[in-house]
């Protein structure tokens, strides 16, 4: 019943054509039973994407394809997605029992077999019980869950998430982080979901697709994104603290406390050497090897993060937490090669 | 302490105020419907009499006869007051709803011009609208009666339902399109439900407003539709027990829309939200 779902040339404008676009020629693949997520800042146009999937949103150009078939022609209630939109928006004027069921009553399942699938969706989303209360009686988190079942009883080929988790907090996140992802596995289901969380993101989704100003800038497996971004905006994106500007030469990178050997080639040469602080290695190796002066120590008990200048550049690294660190100390750092990256600097 | 006592006696002063306001309300809304019980049931009260010197029921049974059209008053006003009362709120719930979820360029124009009707003088209003219903035999018909009285109602309707949706989620809608509800099934098993509440305070002030019209009626219905405004207007130029009795009844039907409006309005507070707009 799952199906794959393709983006071709997707553009999306408010208003009249003169209007700047909210995204732009997005072209997306996304393969059967694989959980992905659209990942970007607030106003990236992610929810645009959508709810052009689900058909609350026609299109400005391009096509939406389900399994090969056009979707954009469709009304919403006829494409086979189910939207969790992010709020629960349970229907307050009926049940719990109800609302769950109102995908099947819509589609004239008899009460018996709603009846049914009601009693095992409320299983699956662990409130079994609940049936007879009304939205206003649940937590967040209930309601949440009672619109994820709303959607799944349907047995839509594709689930469209947008943003179900932004609206619980913490720790109520992350047991509803596992069990979308516990049901998105059981039933094979491929699912789409929109998230500014790179957390969120990182731990449940197959596949991220990152979206900056209404463009995909990258996508691909979560590690990509924190050890190969494609650009400098990207990589800030992720969180990375050592951007060292310099100038790409072959293999070699040229920066202000000297050459560092690149694992390959870059084609530009203005450029931002980046190394996650968690690859820096502490003490003298044979190659690509600096001495620096600590500046700043952070004591974190799993580790410490340590800043250090090494010529005119900060670098910041995570040492042992056993290493005994002081500020002003002289302190020998590694920089692997396997674990360093260039992105282009625009400036 | 004088910093702090000062505070105390104000507010008691304005509790005091609120009170007399309450009281003075009260008795100025009630005494001229006080004042109609002893005209109703007595055969005549002359000044300086402080209750009359004789109770009859003379008025009742002069209303009660087949003569004086009461039925035939209260079928065609029962019948106006509801059928517009249902076709307005069910036009306010459309146009409410764009007034209250829309924006766009225009809005505040419409909203005047849907005042419009309200604003005028009803005769302005009706004198033109005459002119059109003859030509088109609408004139002297009751549903030409209905049709003229949706002129103030649906303003009315509008504006009510203008505020319920300013308070009211269209996501609501989208969830149910994007669970396989169309368009008509989302209408009457997710919105209309919603604005359940707001519907009915909507539709129970179109049939008082549609009730107590008289000059639309006058003029539109010619003489030939005879509601309860136009026999009560007959009988006080005519007969006093018989006016004071047929406003008796007359004002039934008002008070329990008025107890049932506000049982809604104080049981779903995003109701009370429209009647703030008005």
């Amino acid at each position: 019943m799952t199906s794959n779902v393709k983006l071709i040339d997707v553009s999306k404008h408010y208003g009249g054509s003169s209007e700047p676009l909210v995204i732009d020629r997005i072209n997306a693949r996304i393969d059967s039973g694989d959980l992905v997520a659209i990942l970007g800042p607030s106003g990236c146009g992610k929810t645009t994407v959508l709810k052009i999937i689900a058909g609350l949103l026609d299109p400005s150009s391009g096509d939406v394809l389900v399994d090969d078939k056009s979707v954009v022609a469709l009304p919403p209630e006829h494409r086979p997605v189910a939207m969790v939109l992010q709020k629960p928006l349970l229907f307050p004027h009926m049940t719990v029992e109800e609302n769950i069921g109102f995908g099947l009553e819509v589609r004239k399942t008899p009460r018996v077999q709603i009846k049914e699938r009601v009693e095992e969706y409320l299983e699956r989303v662990r409130l079994p019980g609940f049936g007879r209360r009304y939205p206003s009686e649940l937590s967040g988190g209930q309601e949440q869950r009672v619109a994820l079942a709303r959607a799944l009883i349907t047995s839509p080929s594709v689930l469209l998430l947008d943003e179900p988790l932004s609206q619980l907090d913490a720790n109520l996140r992350v047991e509803m982080r596992e069990l979308i992802r516990q049901l998105q596995q059981d039933l094979g289901l491929t699912t789409i979901f929109v998230t500014h969380d790179q957390e969120e993101a990182v731990s449940m989704a197959d596949k991220i697709f990152l979206f900056l100003e209404g463009k995909i800038a990258q996508q691909g497996v979560a590690r990509d994104f924190y050890t190969r971004p494609a650009t400098l905006p990207i990589a800030k994106f992720f969180g990375t603290k050592n951007l060292i500007s310099g100038s790409v030469n072959g293999d070699q990178f040229d920066a202000s406390f000297g050459s560092i050997s690149l694992p390959h080639s870059f084609k530009f040469r203005k450029a931002m050497l980046m190394i996650r602080q968690e690859s820096i290695e502490v003490g003298l190796g044979a190659a690509n090897s600096f001495r620096g002066v600590v500046e700043k120590v952070d004591y974190l008990g799993t580790h410490s993060l340590v800043v250090a200048r090494v010529g005119e550049d900060k670098v910041a690294l995570n040492a042992p937490p056993y290493l005994i660190v002081e500020v002003g100390s002289v302190i020998d750092l590694r920089l692997p090669m396997e674990h360093l990256w260039v992105v282009e600097d625009p400036t | 302490m004088n910093s702090v006592s000062h505070p105390k006696t104000k507010l008691s002063i304005s509790r005091h105020l609120k009170i007399l306001a309450i009281t003075l309300m009260i008795v100025l809304l009630l005494l001229p419907f006080i004042a109609l019980l002893p005209w109703a049931f007595s055969k005549s009260w002359y000044f300086p009499d402080l209750i009359p010197e004789h109770f009859s029921l003379r008025g009742w049974r002069a209303v009660l006869a087949p003569r004086s059209r009461l039925i035939e008053g209260l079928i065609n006003s029962t019948l106006i007051a509801g059928v517009v009362a249902l076709v307005s709120t069910a036009i306010g719930l459309f146009t409410g709803r764009a007034l209250g979820i829309h924006k766009f360029r225009g809005k505040r124009t419409i909203e005047l011009l849907l005042l419009a009707p309200v604003i005028f003088p009803t005769i302005a209003v009706a004198m033109g609208i005459q002119v059109t219903f003859i030509r088109l035999g609408l004139a002297n018909t009751l549903p030409g009666v209905m049709l003229v009285h949706l002129v103030p109602t649906i303003p009315y309707v509008s504006l009510v339902m203008g505020g319920v949706f300013a308070n009211y989620d269209v996501q609501f809608e989208d969830q149910a399109r994007v669970l396989g509800s169309g368009p008509f099934r989302t209408l009457f098993r997710i919105t209309v439900p919603m604005v359940k509440a707001g519907l009915i305070v909507a539709g129970l002030f179109a049939f008082i407003l549609s009730w107590s019209e008289f000059m639309l009626t006058q003029l539109i219905g010619g003489g030939s539709v005879i509601t309860l405004p136009l026999l009560l207007f007959t009988f006080v130029r005519s007969d006093i027990q018989m006016a004071a009795t047929l406003a008796i009844i007359y004002l039934l039907p008002a008070i329990a829309v008025l107890g049932l409006t506000a049982r809604y309005m104080t049981e779903d507070s995003s109701a009370v939200g429209g009647i703030g707009v008005v």
